[in-house]
C-alpha cells in the first residue's frame, strides 16, 4: 500500500499514464548515461532544429539523474518512515471520545449558542468514526515492506528494519 | 496594528477541554517530527522524503500545504468582501491548473528527477535563469511564510490575548523545530494530519453558520437584500464595462485569474510541486495534484460560506469598522462554537498555520540549499554536509519569516498581498516553463530575459500604473489579475523575440526536458495496482474538471 518506491525503476515498460516518457528502455541501475550521450538511439535528433553544435562535449552539468538514482537506493525513508494512518487514527479516536463526552454533558447555554444543535455530540461521533476507519484501513491493508533493491541484492546490513514502525 | 483593540472583543471563551485538545495536537506534531527523524539518512530523505510516499499522502499534503491559515482566513475575507465571486479562485482558477500540472507537466518534473522547480530551469536553460528563479523563489517563500505567521498571530491574539509579536516568535520557533528534525517527511505527515483536523473544525462551524442565518436560502436572501443580486452569483455583473464587487470582468477573470495567475501558482510554486516530487513513482506523482483537486472543489463550501455569513451577522465588517475581513472566521467561532468543537476549530486554525508555514519553509530550505548554496557557493561536499546546511537554512528562513510577518500586518486583506506576490513571482516563471517545455528551439537567454522581463513588468503594472493611478482598476484583486496578464504577455513577447536571435541548447541535452524527447532511463513500469481505472490520471483529471464546471451551475443562473 505505501512504500515500494525504490524498487520501481527496474525493468521495462511504459508508465501507462500518457506522459511523453511513455515506453522507454531502461536496463537497470547500470544504465546511467549522461544526458548528452552522443549515441542515444532512443532520442531522435530533430533535423529541423538548427544550430546544434555536435554532441555536447564538455557538458558542465553533472549527471544529476545518476546521482539521484544512487540516493534513491540509499534512501531510508521507505524502510524507516512510519505509517501516518496510525497517527491519524489514534488522534481522531481520542478527539472523538473527548468531544463526544462533552456532547453528553451539554449545557443549555452551549445548546443555545450552537443554534440548538448538539454539535459536540455530532462532531465527536463523526471524528470517532473517522479515526476508527483509519485504523481499520491500516488493519486491512498494512504497510508493505518495500521490495527494495538492497534486499534483492542481499546487501546493506544497516537497512530494512521490519515494516511499519 | 488596527486590529489590536478589537481583538479584545474577539477573545474566544476557551476552557480546559479546548486547551487539552490543543495540547494533544502539539504533542502529535512534535512526535511526528521526532519519529520522522530516524528516516533521514541522505539529503534526498531530507528534501524529498526519499521519493517514497504514496499518492494519497502526497495528495492530501498538496492540498493542505495550500490550505494554510491564510487560505482559510483570506478566502473567508474574500467571501465577505467580494461575495460568491470567490469561487472563481477554486473552480476556474485552481482546478484546471492542478489538472494541467498532473497530466501535462508532472512527467517532465518527476521524470527528469529534479529536486526543485528552479533545478528544472537549470537543466532546460542554464545557470542564469536557475539562479534568478532560485533567488526569486527564496524571497517569495520567506515572505509567504511571514504571511502565515501573521495569520497565526491574529488567531492567537484572539484566542489567548497574546500580543502579536509573542505569537510570531513562539510559533516560528515551533515550526523550526519539527522541520529541522524530520525534514520534508515531517512537514508532509503533519500536513496530512492537519488536513483532517481543519475539516473537523470548519465543517461544524459551517453547519452552525448556515443554521444561524436560516440555511442557504436565508443567507442568499439576506445578502441579495443588502448587497444586491450579483453578490450571490458567480458571473452576474462581470460583463466588460459593468460594475461588480470584484472589480474584474469575465475576461480578466478567465485570463488573469484562471489562466495566468492560477497556472503560475499551481504549476510552478515549489511549495506545492515539492509534495508531488516526493511521491514514490511517476504515477503517484501525477495523481498527487489530481487527488488534491477533489477536496479543493468543495473547500469553498467551508471557507466562503463562513465569510458570507459573517457579513450577515456583522454587516459593517471591513476596513474602518474595527472588524477586519480577515477576522470573519474567528468571529463566527466565538459566536457559535461551544467548548469542545471550539477547541478542535482553534487547533485546526493553528494546524493550518503551521502547515502553510512549514510548506514554505521546507520548500525554501530545499531551493536555497540545492539551487543556490550547493551549485554556486559551496560545491562538492559530501551528502551529509548539505543535510546539515539545510537544517541551518531552515532556521535562517524561519527567522526571516518572522521579520516579514510584520510587513504582512499592514495589509487589510492578506489574500490581496499574496496574490500580488504570486503575480510577480509565479506568472513569469510559468510563462518561461510552458514555452520551454513545448518549444525546443527556445534558448537559455530567452528564458532568462523572459523571466526577468515578466517579473519586472508585473511590478511596474502594479506599483506604477495601478498604485500610481495611471490606469483605473476598481480593486486590488482586479489589478492583480491585470498584472498577471501583463507578466504573461511581456514574458512571452521577450521569449519569442529573443529566441531567434540567440543560440539554442543542443537538442541532446534537452532529453526528457522538452515535449517529444525522452530522458535516458526514466521510464518506469507501473507499480502493482496502478492500472486500476480509478488510478488513471486522465480519468481523475477530467473528472475533476467536469465536477468543477457542474459546481458553477447553481451560481450562474
Amino acid at each position: 500500500m505505501t512504500n515500494d518506491g525504490n524498487g520501481s525503476n527496474e525493468g521495462n515498460g511504459g508508465d501507462g499514464a500518457g506522459g511523453p516518457h511513455g515506453a522507454h528502455e531502461y536496463r537497470g541501475p547500470s544504465d546511467s548515461r549522461t544526458p548528452s550521450g552522443p549515441s542515444d538511439p532512443a532520442d531522435p535528433a530533430d533535423p529541423a532544429d538548427p544550430g546544434v553544435p555536435g554532441a555536447g562535449k564538455g557538458d558542465p552539468e553533472p549527471d544529476w539523474r545518476e546521482e539521484e538514482r544512487d540516493l534513491e537506493e540509499r534512501s531510508a525513508s521507505a524502510a524507516r518512515l512510519f505509517d501516518i494512518r496510525r497517527v491519524i487514527g489514534v488522534l481522531f479516536v481520542v478527539y472523538g471520545l473527548l468531544v463526544t463526552i462533552a456532547g453528553f454533558f451539554v449545557s443549555d447555554a452551549d445548546l443555545a449558542k450552537a443554534q440548538d444543535v448538539n454539535i459536540n455530540l455530532w462532531a465527536g461521533l463523526s471524528m470517532l468514526v473517522l479515526g476508527l476507519l483509519f485504523l481499520l484501513w491500516l488493519r486491512l491493508s498494512p504497510t508493505v515492506p518495500p521490495p527494495s533493491r538492497r534486499e534483492a541484492e542481499g546487501g546493506d546490513p544497516g537497512g530494512a528494519p521490519p515494516a511499519g514502525e | 496594528m488596527p486590529s489590536y483593540q478589537l481583538a479584545q472583543d474577539l477573545r474566544l471563551p476557551t476552557n480546559a477541554l479546548d486547551y487539552t485538545i490543543l495540547a494533544i495536537y502539539f504533542l502529535v506534531v512534535l512526535g511526528v517530527g521526532f519519529a520522522a527523524r530516524r528516516s533521514i539518512k541522505t539529503s534526498l530523505d531530507f528534501f524529498l522524503s526519499g521519493r517514497s510516499l504514496p499518492a494519497w499522502v502526497t495528495g492530501l499534503a498538496f492540498i493542505a500545504a495550500n490550505l494554510g491559515a491564510l487560505e482559510i482566513l483570506g478566502m473567508a475575507a474574500n467571501g465577505a468582501q467580494y461575495g460568491v465571486y470567490t469561487v472563481h479562485w477554486y473552480w476556474v482558477g485552481a482546478i484546471p491548473a492542478m489538472v494541467f500540472l498532473g497530466l501535462v507537466m508532472m512527467p517532465f518534473y518527476y521524470g527528469s528527477r529534479v529536486r526543485s522547480v528552479p533545478e528544472f530551469l537549470l537543466h532546460r536553460f542554464g545557470p542564469s535563469s536557475h539562479l534568478l528563479s532560485g533567488i526569486l523563489f527564496s524571497a517569495a517563500s520567506v515572505l509567504i511564510a511571514g504571511v502565515n505567521l501573521y495569520a497565526l498571530a491574529i488567531v492567537l491574539e484572539a484566542l489567548l490575548g497574546w500580543p502579536q509579536w509573542v505569537s510570531i516568535v513562539v510559533s516560528g520557533l515551533f515550526v523550526l523545530l519539527y522541520i529541522t528534525l524530520g525534514g520534508l517527511s515531517s512537514a508532509i505527515y503533519n500536513e496530512v494530519v492537519q488536513f483532517f483536523v481543519i475539516l473537523a473544525g470548519l465543517i461544524p462551524l459551517t453547519v452552525l453558520a448556515l443554521v444561524r442565518v436560516g440555511g442557504w436560502s436565508g443567507l442568499s436572501d439576506s445578502l441579495t437584500a443588502s448587497q444586491g443580486d450579483n453578490f450571490v452569483s458567480a458571473w452576474g455583473g462581470t460583463g466588460i464595462g459593468s460594475d461588480n464587487p470584484l472589480g474584474a470582468n469575465w475576461l480578466t477573470i478567465v485570463l488573469g485569474l484562471g489562466f495566468a495567475l492560477s497556472f503560475g501558482y499551481w504549476t510552478t510554486n515549489f511549495a506545492e510541486v515539492q509534495r508531488a516530487l516526493s511521491a514514490k513513482n511517476l504515477s503517484a506523482a501525477q495523481r498527487t495534484p489530481l487527488i488534491a483537486a477533489f477536496p479543493k472543489i468543495f473547500i469553498p463550501a467551508i471557507v466562503v460560506i463562513p465569510g458570507l455569513v459573517a457579513l450577515v451577522v456583522a454587516p459593517d465588517i471591513g476596513p474602518g469598522s474595527g472588524l477586519e475581513y480577515n477576522e470573519a472566521v474567528p468571529l463566527l467561532m466565538r459566536d457559535l462554537l461551544p467548548n469542545g468543537v471550539l477547541g478542535i476549530a482553534v487547533t485546526g486554525l493553528l494546524a493550518a498555520f503551521m502547515a502553510g508555514m512549514a510548506a514554505n519553509v521546507s520548500a525554501f530550505n530545499t531551493v536555497f540549499t540545492n539551487d543556490i548554496w550547493r551549485p554556486y557557493l559551496v560545491k562538492d561536499r559530501p551528502d551529509s554536509y548539505y543535510v546539515a546546511t539545510a537544517r541551518v537554512v531552515t532556521a535562517v528562513g524561519v527567522l526571516l519569516g518572522m521579520g516579514t510577518a510584520f510587513i504582512a500586518a499592514t495589509f487589510s486583506n492578506i489574500m490581496n498581498y499574496l496574490q500580488t506576490l504570486f503575480s510577480f513571482f509565479n506568472v513569469p516563471l510559468f510563462t518561461v516553463f510552458i514555452i520551454g517545455m513545448f518549444w525546443k528551439r527556445m534558448t537559455a537567454a530567452a528564458g532568462f530575459w523572459g523571466l526577468l522581463a515578466g517579473t519586472v513588468s508585473a511590478m511596474v503594472n502594479y506599483f506604477w500604473f495601478y498604485r500610481g493611478g495611471l490606469i483605473d482598476i476598481p480593486t486590488d484583486q482586479g489589478a492583480n489579475f491585470v498584472s498577471a496578464i501583463v507578466a504573461f504577455v511581456t514574458g512571452t513577447l521577450v521569449v519569442v523575440v529573443l529566441t531567434p536571435l540567440t543560440r539554442p541548447k543542443p537538442v541532446e541535452r534537452l532529453a526528457g526536458l522538452v515535449y517529444g524527447t525522452r530522458a535516458p532511463g526514466v521510464a518506469e513500469p507501473p507499480a502493482a495496482g496502478d492500472e486500476a481505472w480509478y488510478r488513471r490520471p486522465a480519468l481523475l483529471g477530467w473528472g475533476a474538471i467536469v465536477l468543477a464546471a457542474l459546481c458553477y451551475l447553481p451560481f450562474s443562473f
